[in-house]
């Protein structure tokens, strides 16, 4: 049961059940800076169009579904963190955002992190994540050279194209995925110090334990 | 009373008498309105504006404001009422009406509601630019209107004669037909980026003596029916705007200025590569299981 997934898309739903929530959720520069510091979390969840959120759930949904289904460690903290890095990266590089939300800077945040992971394994996997690595790359890039999404719109009505929120969402999950591994690596190098460690500090016990006995100190094993 | 004197009335109340028919059975009409195209193009028939392509710097900051009356001098657009069918309070009313569609527009940042003293009639875009400097705005939505109303005379009207009923029986049937138009218009391109219609039809009835007290709620009531059916038809015409500014990226370049609202979003393209991610998912799952 992808939970984690289920609990963010059940969450975006929720709001977009209830619109008179979003003024209260949205990301709000100036409100933010005020203090109202949730809003970087909770604005993921607020969208401006129902196009905007039907897309934006089902890749997050979808991302999501598959990191969970391929157990990958990490997930739950990404789930928890990322919305916030990426929204704080928002406040630092785009001062003259004033409103903002959706889901799609955290779907590709989702994406990055689920493609390098894909990247060790050995099956035809691999190279599906290599692919939809360099597409997310290869898009971003246009993205940030046009000021224009490459294959979305949004409706003019609602909002204008951020797409440093993408940028974000996808350093954000090269970030977390390294940051990830990292921790992961140290955990397993960690038990291997701390065994080592303690095998040495029996070793000396036991070294220690046999010079006393050679100096008579300590009673043989045999007596 | 002396003979004389009887055939003295008598002479009086057949004029009294003839005099009302004749005023009974003739119907009369006003005419008020302004011109948005006198306001914009005064002196200037031939005027053509080069085509440029708007930028419209978002989040938008709209000004409201009624067209200013023909100047005096200009004949083309000289009608009956110059301009007294509305008076400046409920010039603000309806500016408020009108207005409150572009509140909901999360692109509009702010909506000034322009007095029409602030305008001089026939200034034109160079009043226009003047206005944009005071105010800051970007947009201006120009509201004009052209209101008719027609009198005319029912059979009730013969009981007139009777002095008394012309302070009673509503012989007089009053048409009120009004339009108003907004306009909507980029200052820096000096382009009509859109325009809506509302219009309004009201019939009454009243006495000769309650006839102008009459007219005066009717062109009220015109105006306001005008204005609910302008407010319903612009948002038609905004949401078909925002379409055309999504379908025609080459006729409206947008910017960003600081205040404005983002985000990202995914398309269907998007979707349909994750999807196609997912399905390899399954089957390499389904490859490793056998």
């Amino acid at each position: 049961m992808p939970v984690c997934t289920l609990l963010m898309v059940g969450g975006t739903l929720l709001v977009a059940a209830f619109p008179g929530w979003a003024n209260g959720l949205r990301y709000d520069r100036q409100a933010i800076l005020a203090g109202q510091v949730w809003r970087l979390f909770t604005g993921h969840g607020v969208h401006f169009s129902p196009s905007h959120l039907l897309f934006d759930t089902l890749v997050l949904g979808l991302a999501g579904w598959m990191i969970e289904v391929r157990r990958v460690a990490g997930f739950g903290w990404l789930c928890l963190l990322a919305p916030w890095v990426i929204n704080l990266a928002l406040l630092i590089c785009a001062p003259d955002l004033r409103y903002g939300g959706g889901l799609s800077g955290l779907a590709t945040c989702a994406l990055v992190f689920l493609a390098l992971d894909g990247l060790a394994d050995p099956s035809a996997w691999r190279w599906a994540c290599w692919l939809t690595l360099l597409g997310v790359g290869g898009k971003i890039l246009w993205e940030m050279q046009t000021g224009h999404l490459l294959l979305a719109t949004i409706d003019p009505g609602t909002a204008v194209v951020c797409t440093a929120s993408h940028l974000a969402g996808a350093v954000t999950g090269l970030i977390s995925y390294s940051l990830s591994t990292s921790v992961r690596s140290s955990a397993r190098s960690g038990s291997l110090c701390a065994a080592t460690r303690q095998s040495w500090v029996l070793g000396r016990a036991k070294a220690c334990c046999n010079h006393f006995r050679a100096a008579g100190r300590l009673p043989s094993r045999h007596s | 009373m002396k003979l004389k004197t009887w055939r003295k009335l008598s002479v009086v109340a057949a004029l009294a008498v003839l005099a009302a028919g004749c005023e009974s059975f003739t119907g009369s009409s006003s005419h008020y309105a302004n011109s948005l195209f006198a306001y914009l193009y005064p002196n200037k028939a031939g005027h053509v504006d080069q085509p440029t392509m708007p930028v419209l710097s978002l989040p938008l900051r709209v000004g409201v404001t009624f067209v200013p009356p023909a100047r005096s001098g200009d004949r083309r657009f000289q009608y009956d009422g110059d301009d007294e069918a509305l008076t400046e309070d409920v010039k603000m009313q309806l500016l408020k009406q009108v207005s409150s569609q572009f509140k909901s527009c999360p692109l509009v940042s702010s909506i000034d509601l322009i007095p029409s003293a602030y305008l001089t009639p026939g200034g034109g875009f160079e009043n226009l630019d003047q206005i944009r400097a005071l105010y800051g705005v970007d947009v201006m939505v120009l509201l004009s209107y052209d209101q008719v109303q027609f009198n005319d005379k029912g059979l009730l009207t013969l009981s007139y004669w009777t002095i008394v009923g012309a302070y009673v029986v509503q012989g007089e049937k009053n048409d009120t037909r009004t339009m108003l138009d907004a306009a909507v218009y980029d200052l820096a391109s000096r382009q009509l980026l859109f325009r809506a219609p509302g219009f309004g039809n009201v019939k009454g009835s009243s006495t000769p003596v309650n006839l102008s007290e009459q007219l005066r709620h009717d062109s009220e009531r015109g105006f306001d029916q005008a204005a609910t059916n302008l407010t319903a038809n612009l948002t038609v015409a905004l949401t078909d705007f925002r379409q055309r500014v999504k379908d025609s990226p080459n006729q409206y370049k947008i910017v960003d200025k600081p205040g404005y609202t983002g985000a990202g979003a995914f398309g269907g393209l998007e979707l349909a590569g994750v999807c196609g991610l997912g399905i390899c998912l399954l089957w390499t799952r389904r490859q490793r299981a056998h």
